[in-house]
């Protein structure tokens, strides 16, 4: 399992949501590149029980996920996916469209 | 600077607007009850700013035709709880080098739910490609992480924030415009519904329809109470969303912004900061300086705000008077100008100083937007 990240090709750096110029180098040349875990910091549960989460990709930026197929607690590792129904197994849920950056078919 | 507001009105808040309101409508009463506030008409007015979520397909120069405004200054917003500060910063430098005498700056909104629902799904790309299809509908949900991070940064607990809602509806009670002036225990507080966790119902702010507006004018008339502009500034990404958010873009711009305004943080009589979240309160108020590094949050929570030594919000603040769309980012700016005129009721401090802060525009973690302004009260 694995989501899709944008990767700058100037500076390396990666991005989430997908930006139309880097801010650390100022480059437009992106790559898609597939980030497979993160690193849980925080979750919140809403009233209709669903699980939401703030988790960070290694070296990479914080994203905002929905916690499928059980629990989890900040500091866990999670793998990630842009399929709302992966399994079997916990995973964090990043929605994306059919590709990340806007200059990509 | 030599510009003061001269006049402020609002739209009365509701959380149920009566069918046929219309945006335009709610902005030109609240247009309408600040220049009667100011003695002043609407051809008198030669410059007018507007910012709404719901006033299309109207644009800022429909709204001015419609209200009869003849102009040599126009502007729209788009920044949300940003956008009256953002209005003013340009308001004050087009009166200074001429381009205007009289400036209304307005905004407002019919936030009902079928409208706060189209808001929040389709708030910006990110948010309908990357929130929404959570589903994630509103922002509660990352304020409640955001608060989490602040809660184990700062080592506040659900009570400190409960003393801050219970603080702003303590205010509420005296103010007439507020929607909700029952007032709120810490059980009450504590006990509410969850929304997302550990936000209560209570540390939301509830979405109302209504309308807000204010009257600048160049420095020119003795005698007459105004709320001078002392300073104005706003900070535009200034993390670039890649922190935690705790930090909001005050802290970029506070400094020079007391420097502008030639007094410090103990100069301020009332602070009137944007209330979304409790959190986003103490956010602002230690990006100001008003909570400083040497004070401990929780203490300067339960010493100073609750106890209203230092007012904060005292209309009641969004989280008691509602969230009137675009117009929350004016609530506070309209309660301040009141404040220092004079003009607030049963509610009065005693200020000469006040600092206003906006926030807004939710890019995908936090709000990108924040401007500061220090107003002044003077005859």
């Amino acid at each position: 399992m694995s989501a899709a990240i944008q990767a700058c090709l100037g500076c390396g750096s990666l991005l989430f949501p997908a930006r139309l110029i880097c801010p650390r180098c100022g480059q437009d040349d992106f790559s898609t590149v597939q980030a497979e875990h993160a690193d849980v910091q925080q979750t919140t549960q809403l009233a209709d029980g669903t699980l939401l989460a703030t988790l960070t990709i290694p070296n990479g930026p914080h994203v905002i996920a929905r916690v499928t197929g059980g629990t989890t607690v900040p500091g866990d590792s999670l793998p990630l996916t842009n399929n709302p129904n992966a399994g079997p197994g916990v995973h964090a849920f990043i929605p994306v469209r059919s590709n990340v950056n806007e200059n990509q078919p | 600077m030599t510009v003061s507001i001269i006049g402020t009105g609002q739209s009365p808040y509701t959380r149920h607007p009566s069918a046929g309101t219309t945006t335009s409508q709610l902005i030109a009463r609240a247009v309408s009850k600040a220049l009667h506030d100011a003695g002043l008409q609407t051809s008198d007015v030669d410059g007018f700013a507007v910012s709404s979520f719901t006033l299309a397909p109207d644009h800022a120069i429909d709204l001015a035709w419609r209200m009869g405004l003849r102009l040599s200054w126009l502007m729209q917003d788009t920044n949300g709880g940003a956008s009256a500060g953002g209005m003013l910063q340009h308001a004050v430098r087009a009166i200074e080098a001429g381009d205007a005498n009289v400036i209304v700056l307005a905004a407002g909104d019919l936030m009902d739910q079928a409208a706060f629902s189209r808001l929040v799904a389709s708030y910006n790309k990110a948010t309908e490609d990357h929130l929404a299809p959570l589903p994630m509908n509103g922002p509660n949900a990352l304020f409640a992480m955001l608060t989490s991070r602040q809660m184990e940064r700062l080592g506040l607990c659900r009570e400190d924030y409960g003393r801050i809602a219970v603080a702003q509806r303590q205010w509420a009670m005296d103010n007439p415009a507020a929607v909700y002036r029952k007032s709120l225990s810490m059980d009450e507080y504590l006990n509410a519904p969850m929304v997302a966790t550990p936000l209560g119902r209570y540390d939301c702010v509830p979405p109302v329809t209504g309308a807000d507006a204010v009257v600048l004018v160049a420095d020119r008339s003795k005698g007459t109470p105004r709320a001078k502009v002392l300073s104005v500034k706003a900070s535009y990404n200034s993390d670039q969303q890649s922190d935690d958010g705790l930090a909001t873009g005050l802290q970029a711009c506070a400094s020079s912004g007391w420097e502008q305004a030639g007094i410090g943080p103990s100069d301020i009589g009332l602070a009137c900061v944007y209330d979304d979240y409790p959190a986003m309160v103490v956010a602002q108020l230690a990006d100001l300086g008003l909570l400083s590094d040497q004070d401990n949050p929780a203490d300067f929570i339960e010493h100073r705000i609750a106890t209203g030594l230092l007012p904060v919000n005292t209309s009641g603040g969004q989280l008691s008077a509602g969230q009137a769309g675009a117009a929350g980012g004016m609530h506070g700016l309209v309660e301040a100008a009141a404040q220092l005129m004079g003009r607030a009721g049963a509610r009065q401090v005693t200020a000469r100083h006040a600092v206003v802060s906006g926030y807004g525009m939710v890019l995908y973690r936090y709000g990108a937007c924040a401007t500061m302004s220090v107003l002044e009260a003077a005859q």
